[in-house]
């Protein structure tokens, strides 16, 4: 492995219950930029992020994260070495306030990392910090995407994994989504994001693959996959052009 | 009703309510948390009585000072339960749903075990001994020192756990893995290295509720159950995974109990409980605080 890609799938396959849900799916993460992974309903997706985060094993095959296998290894475990997922729904803690939410962010990080980190949050999310009391569970849909991501960088990811983050929200609130996770990843995070808004997850992705049926049928730069005819055809129903 | 009445339903109310309260979060640390519907709950609160009746009549301790021998000891036997018998049904469960029910099943196994077991020890006889039984007179209100005590012991525990889960990390730890277990390992708490600790301070709860019932009632080896049902009610009232939720619904049980048995009987105490339990069940399903 290259150590220009923070993270590698190797030729992984994963069943659920006999069924084959990942057919030899491979791709990687180059460092500090956004790769973005497409697909429809069931094409495999959520099972992917789901052995990426360690909630997932896998049948044969390998997940490398910063140079080292991913097998067998918990959800914290991979917290602690950096790699953290937003996923779908949330799960933020809804009966705790904003500050709460955050510090939890920080749970395997130091009382002083955590206050550092606390300022930096509040500088690239300010609603936040006009809300440190407010209950999670209390916000709109998008000020809880922007917690949750917020609570994800307090844990200092090298990579963050983002499903789905902009299901259900409104139209401008989406495009401030994807501006905010360029802006994560100028500063050096790398970004994994599946996403079903294509049109705008192509046009900020700087690498890009389209997953079908539990395998990867399609990959290119987010540009060039955007003008394809083949995503075209999937997602819009019509040619490119 | 006089006002000392009043004065004396109300202290007797807020003590019970706050035995239950204790009892209650004990299982809510089990339920709410890792959906442990703990059967044997109140058999580890007969544990707990027993435990502080042996050391204050055999060895001369004083009844307060085995209440931390009391949580110790059920905390060390919470950890020996999860390790046996939880542990064994994470793993060979297939999902959380059918872990619940092996749980429930396993529990109500354990309930009978360490009942007989008791029975066995100290057979069925009703056992008890004399602390702190002068009455105290405050206000107008008769109260035997041992119940004050009780209350004491009961409000500072309770304040306690309740600063510990509000501004402590670990404590913030242990609510985010009741709201949402599946945000909390992403944030990197490793669930299934506190679930271990979790169980083991419920039971330490229900040990020193035991231990603070033997001073004030005569104790036997079937005492627990009624205290599981309670605690249930509780929960369920309270909010499943709301600590405060339960304090404030044991204490308003126990109200409810107390103002409830002087006006009609004392033998409809559990009818009472009941009809709270339905009415919660019918029109606040969720908790009598949830929003």
């Amino acid at each position: 492995m290259t150590q220009t890609h923070i993270l590698e799938v190797r030729h992984l396959h994963v069943d659920y219950n006999g069924y084959a849900v990942l057919k030899d799916v491979s791709l990687s993460v180059t460092r500090s930029s956004i790769t973005v992974l497409v697909g429809l309903n069931g094409a495999g997706k959520s099972t992917l992020l789901k052995a990426v985060s360690g909630l997932k094993a896998w049948s044969s095959g390998d997940i490398v994260f910063a140079g080292t296998s991913i097998a067998g290894e918990k959800p914290a475990m991979l917290v602690s070495r950096g790699l953290l997922q937003v996923p779908e729904g949330r799960h933020l803690f809804p009966r705790m306030t904003v500050l709460e939410n955050l510090e939890l962010g920080g749970y395997l990080r130091s009382a002083r990392q955590r206050r550092e980190d606390l300022e930096r949050m509040f500088h690239l999310f300010p609603v936040l910090r006009e809300r440190t009391d407010q209950l999670g569970g209390t916000m709109s849909g998008g000020q809880q995407q922007m917690l949750a991501i917020a609570r994800a960088l307090m844990g200092s990811p090298k990579l963050l994994v983002l499903d789905e983050p902009s299901l259900g929200l409104a139209p401008l609130m989406v495009a401030e989504m994807f501006r905010m996770i360029a802006a994560i990843r100028d500063e050096g995070v790398s970004v994994l994001l599946v996403e079903q808004n294509v049109k705008q997850a192509l046009a900020h992705a700087d690498y890009a693959y389209v997953i079908d049926r539990g395998c990867i049928t399609l990959e290119g730069p987010g540009s060039e996959l955007a003008g394809s005819d083949e995503i075209h055809a999937a997602y819009f129903g019509t040619a490119a052009h | 009703m006089t006002f000392t009445l009043f004065l004396d339903l109300l202290a007797a109310g807020l003590i019970t309510g706050g035995i239950y309260a204790i009892v209650a979060i004990g299982l809510n640390l089990q339920y709410g948390l890792m959906r442990v519907m703990n059967i044997a709950h109140g058999e580890f609160l007969m544990l707990g009585a027993y435990l502080t009746y042996v050391l204050h009549t055999t060895l001369g301790l004083n009844p307060l000072a085995t209440l931390p021998i009391a949580m110790a000891a059920l905390f060390l036997v919470g950890l020996l339960v999860h390790r046996l018998v939880l542990r064994r049904l994470v793993h060979s469960s297939p999902n959380i749903d059918v872990f619940e029910a092996r749980g429930l099943v396993a529990s109500f196994g354990l309930m009978f075990v360490v009942q007989n077991l008791a029975l066995m020890v100290w057979g069925a006889d009703l056992r008890g001994y004399t602390y702190l039984a002068e009455p105290l007179q405050l206000g107008g209100v008769i109260m035997p020192h041992n119940r004050l005590l009780v209350f004491a012991v009961v409000v500072v525990l309770s304040a306690g756990l309740i600063a510990v889960l509000r501004f402590t990390l670990i404590g913030k730890a242990i609510r985010a893995m009741m709201q949402a277990p599946l945000g909390a390992q992403l944030v990197g708490i490793d669930t299934a290295r506190l679930h271990p600790w979790c169980f083991g301070a419920g039971l330490a709860l229900a040990g020193v509720a035991g231990a603070l019932l033997s001073m004030v009632y005569e104790i036997s080896p079937g005492m627990g159950e009624p205290y599981t049902i309670t605690a249930l009610i509780v929960i369920t009232l309270g909010g499943y995974g709301s600590i405060v939720g339960s304090l404030a619904a044991g204490l308003l049980l126990g109200l409810v109990e107390t103002f409830g048995m002087h006006f009609t009987s004392p033998s409809l105490k559990m009818v009472l409980s009941y009809a709270v339990f339905i009415g919660v069940l019918m029109f606040k399903p969720k908790g009598l605080f949830a929003k």
